[in-house]
């Protein structure tokens, strides 16, 4: 157990700058965005006064308010576009967690397969990593947003805010999707999601002993998952579907479940037996 | 390393302290500030019924969830979306799963004490399928029926509309109402047919195959003749007669837009017909002048209803189909405080009307026959900081339980 | 004991290893002798799990590999095995993190009697300050066996002196020591049993000892023999 931790510690030790950049350049990104939206809708709106010759209370009775979840407007991009960086970092580090290790001028992957400790631990541990990192940039969003609607109470005039709640606000946004509300879409995406780490995790393992060949069938196999799934989520829309809807969603659930557990024999085996350092 | 196990701890620690406040809010957000509240009668009327607006779903017995931020979780939803005046079908799949299986979205179902029947066309529309449950027992049947429907041309935009329009049981035989069309000879617009299947419900043989209405294509090419069904209310439920709503409408120009002050209504008909006794016959004069009015026809019951909803005080006409004489005094409802948002659904013998009455959402149902009120419920709203529900529309839909 | 039987591997259409067997015994220095590319490296990296065989067994103190087992047997590869960013204190704190049988003292001796820096970054190590530091976490383990992979190459010449005094004081007692060199002329004199291997099979397996005593001839003048063929 403490091997196991000390090793999830290395991999977010080796990881924070890029973390902490990650991080930075989201905050930056999505609270300056916010500035230039607000400046921009009340510039709008201070000219639609001067135009139609009405006062802030005038305006706000006939038009209502605006939330913070609507300020965007044209600018939503400055929202998902930093989440959208985050992500290609991650799945990025999906590879290079492994890789890093291999390749530079020092094998480090000699040092960790010859820990005298279970070999499952350096794929347990890189995994917790992952989910760590992916974690507390769901928390950062959060917090992100929370600060939004602080910036949002300074700065909009009392006549055109629509004070709402921090759940209200995420839930109006398109963002819900990456930061869900309801327990079962978060159990949906971030279920599926880890499932889908660990099954590129054991195709790197694959790769690593097998070289061409167990990359080929590691993806092979990763794709063709993604593809079933994506083909029962759209099954469930179609009446003439011999599963009902409920009974799609438990085969997908079943289905992951099942590559979790595949994923997670298979590589330790291959840890164990086959990879090369 | 060890002094700097503070930055992982630190990482994870905050994180899920995040997180778990974030769920825990989340949690307790599930309730809509807003609620439906019984003001006059009991809510077995509303049993099943919601309705929908602010971000919320409310049913009359208290139960209030959000609806939205669904988004992967969509689709496994197994409720089919429910519309204006359908929706039944998810009881049919509850009370019926394995013969409903794969077959929910079905042209048509028929639903008594006795059997559940669906139909379908198939792809190729030259045949259909219809399949009986017999709810006493004894298991489904299928029989498919040859059907003339004539594939309509692929780049047709109606080649995709439903053409069982209807099923009906008469004792032993079963009518299937379907909707064809063809050519015109010479490139006119296409000729719609409504022909009634009749199959022998314990053999599935075709007895016969009665025409009941074709359009007649007009040679001004600016004149197009419209068809629309009128069949009892509630998707289900048996009903003797079917009607077909026929208006012939001229465009005044090749340049009119398709808005109403450019269409001349040229002809208009209301064509009732008997699957029982195979009798079609037009609505007379009095009671096309009645429906003149603005008043959208709907069957119920065997009974010919007609209001507009887009009045601010609707009268609900109650008339008879073959004579369209009234046969009863017209119900007169509440005076809308906002024109055109408005829905008035019929149902068992209730009627139901949702408006909004001295700018509050409110749905009043009255029992057709007594005319009295058997509920009355308005929204309220829960949190005074959330939006007012001041002339805000809600849908009024049936979920089912 | 560390013992080798018949192991095979194949690598990319060749036979790296055509049925090798052989034994290590503690207390003793076994040398693996052979020219570039006869297997040698392959074969301590067998031994420490690091890359699978096709085929054979080895067993070290009569175990078949297991992490367990790795608790006893210390690896010097001819490449740094620790993340170039890290200074050397905490590639330091790394072993004692995960090494059970770490043994401090011994470390800081060493660091001592290399001359190393602590606050230096790995990645900034010459070849040969580099060298000397894989040595210090191979050798302030207390373990049974050490097997090192060229540990001269590239050293200058002062430094494999110093590098030979650790192997005669610090470093045999009742380890047994497995290396891998084509230098032997620095520890001719250490080592008390010569594998000699070519395209994957072995050749000679005899105890220098002996082949001075009997035969008159070095570990230089055998290879002669069997390498100018």
């Amino acid at each position: 157990m403490k091997t196991y931790l000390k090793l999830v510690h290395l991999e977010i030790y080796r990881f924070r700058l890029v973390l902490l950049g990650l991080m930075a350049m989201t905050s930056a990104i999505q609270l300056i965005g916010l500035q230039l939206a607000m400046r921009d809708r009340l510039q709008a709106i201070r000219g639609q006064l001067t135009r139609e010759g009405l006062s802030l209370a005038q305006y706000a009775e006939r038009y209502n308010g605006i939330p913070l979840g609507e300020i965007w407007s044209h600018r939503e991009s400055w929202m998902t576009f930093p989440i959208v960086i985050c992500i290609g970092g991650i799945g990025l580090y999906i590879f290079l967690i492994w890789y890093r290790d291999w390749f530079g001028r020092s094998a480090f992957v000699y040092r960790l397969l010859m820990l005298p400790h279970s070999r499952f631990l350096l794929y347990v541990s890189k995994f917790t990593a992952l989910m760590t990192f992916v974690f507390s940039l769901f928390a950062l969003q959060i917090g992100i947003v929370a600060v939004q609607m602080t910036m949002y109470r300074l700065r909009m005039p009392d006549e055109l805010r629509v004070p709402r709640t921090l759940v209200d606000t995420i839930r109006g946004m398109d963002l819900v999707l990456f930061i869900p509300v309801r327990l079962h879409e978060f159990l949906l995406v971030y279920g599926f999601g880890s499932v889908f780490v660990l099954l590129l995790f054991t195709t790197i393992l694959m790769e690593r002993s097998y070289r061409f060949k167990g990359l080929l069938a590691g993806l092979a196999y990763t794709a063709g998952t993604l593809m079933l799934v994506a083909w029962m989520w759209a099954q469930a829309e179609r009446g003439t579907a011999l599963l009902y809807p409920s009974e799609l969603l438990a085969a997908a659930i079943a289905l992951m479940l099942l590559n979790a557990a595949l994923s997670l024999w298979l590589g330790r085996w291959l840890l164990r037996t086959k990879v090369a350092a | 390393m060890r002094r700097r196990y503070g930055y992982s701890i630190g990482l994870a620690v905050l994180s899920a302290a995040v997180l778990a406040a974030y769920a825990g809010a989340a949690g307790s957000d599930s309730n809509p500030p807003y609620k439906l509240v019984t003001l006059e009668g009991s809510t077995e009327a509303m049993k099943g019924f919601v309705l929908e607006g602010l971000g919320s779903r409310l049913s009359a017995d208290g139960r209030r969830e959000r609806t939205g931020s669904l988004f992967l979780s969509a689709p496994f939803d197994d409720l089919i979306q429910p519309d204006r005046y359908s929706s039944e079908r998810n009881q049919l799949i509850i009370a019926h799963r394995s013969f409903m299986r794969g077959h929910r979205q079905d042209e048509s179902f028929y639903r008594d004490g006795n059997f559940v029947i669906g139909a379908d066309m198939d792809d190729s529309l030259s045949s259909v399928k219809i399949r009986i449950l017999d709810l006493a027992g004894s298991g489904s049947k299928e029989f498919t029926v040859p059907v003339r429907a004539n594939a309509a041309k692929a780049d047709n935009p109606l080649y995709q509309d439903k053409t069982v329009l209807d099923i009906q049981r008469i004792e032993n035989r079963i009518h299937l109402l379907v909707r064809g069309q063809h050519d015109s000879p010479g490139n006119g617009p296409a000729i719609w047919t409504f022909t009634d299947y009749i199959v022998d419900k314990e053999s599935g043989e075709l007895l016969q195959a009665e025409e009941i209405y074709q359009t007649v294509p007009d040679p001004d090419p600016y004149t197009e003749t419209s068809v629309e069904l009128i069949a009892e209310v509630r998707e289900l439920e048996p009903s003797s007669s079917v009607m077909l709503n026929v208006k012939t409408i001229k465009r005044k120009g090749p340049d009119a837009a398709r808005s109403e002050q450019d269409l001349v209504l040229k002809d208009w008909r209301i064509i009732g017909y008997d699957y029982a006794s195979g009798d079609t016959w037009d609505l007379p004069k009095a009671g096309m002048d009645r429906l003149k009015q603005g008043l959208a026809p709907r069957l119920h019951e065997g009974k010919l209803y007609a209001f507009n909803e887009r009045n601010a005080e609707p009268l609900i006409h109650v008339l008879d189909t073959r004579t369209g004489e009234p046969l009863a005094e017209p119900l007169k409802l509440d005076r809308s405080g906002s024109a055109g948002l408005r829905s008035i659904r019929l149902e068992k013998g209730l009627i139901y009307d949702n408006l909004i009455l001295n700018k509050i959402p409110t749905v009043v149902v009255y029992e057709e026959k007594t005319r009295k009120v058997v509920y009355r419920g308005a929204v309220e709203r829960t949190d005074s900081d959330s939006q007012s529900v001041d002339y805000q529309y809600f849908q009024f839909n049936y979920y089912g339980e | 004991m560390i013992e080798v039987s018949d192991i095979r591997k194949r690598y990319r259409r060749k036979n790296v290893l055509n049925g090798i067997s052989f034994k290590a015994e503690k207390g003793r220095i076994t040398s693996l002798i052979g020219l570039n590319g006869a297997g040698k490296s392959t074969i301590l990296k067998a031994i420490m799990g690091l890359t699978p065989v096709d085929g054979g067994s080895i067993r070290i103190g009569g175990q078949p590999l297991s992490p367990e087992i790795y608790h006893t047997i210390a690896f010097v590869p001819d490449r740094l095995t620790l993340p170039g960013s890290m200074k050397l204190r905490d590639g330091l704190q790394l072993m004692s993190d995960f090494y059970p049988r770490w043994n401090a003292e011994k470390a800081e001796d060493l660091m001592s009697f290399f001359r190393l820096e602590r606050g230096e970054r790995i990645g900034r190590l010459s070849k040969g300050t580099a060298a000397k530091f894989n040595l210090v976490l191979g050798m302030a383990q207390d373990v049974d066996y050490v097997l090192m992979d060229e540990p001269f190459s590239g050293i200058d010449l002062f430094s494999r002196e110093r590098i030979a005094e650790v192997f005669t004081s610090q470093l045999v007692e009742d380890r047994g020591v497995l290396i891998t060199t084509h230098e032997i002329g620095d520890i001719e004199h250490l080592v008390d049993r010569a594998v000699m291997l070519d395209q994957g099979h072995v050749i000679r397996d005899f105890d220098c000892e002996e082949m001075r005593s009997d035969h008159g001839k070095s570990i230089i003048d055998v290879m002669r023999e069997v390498y100018r063929t």
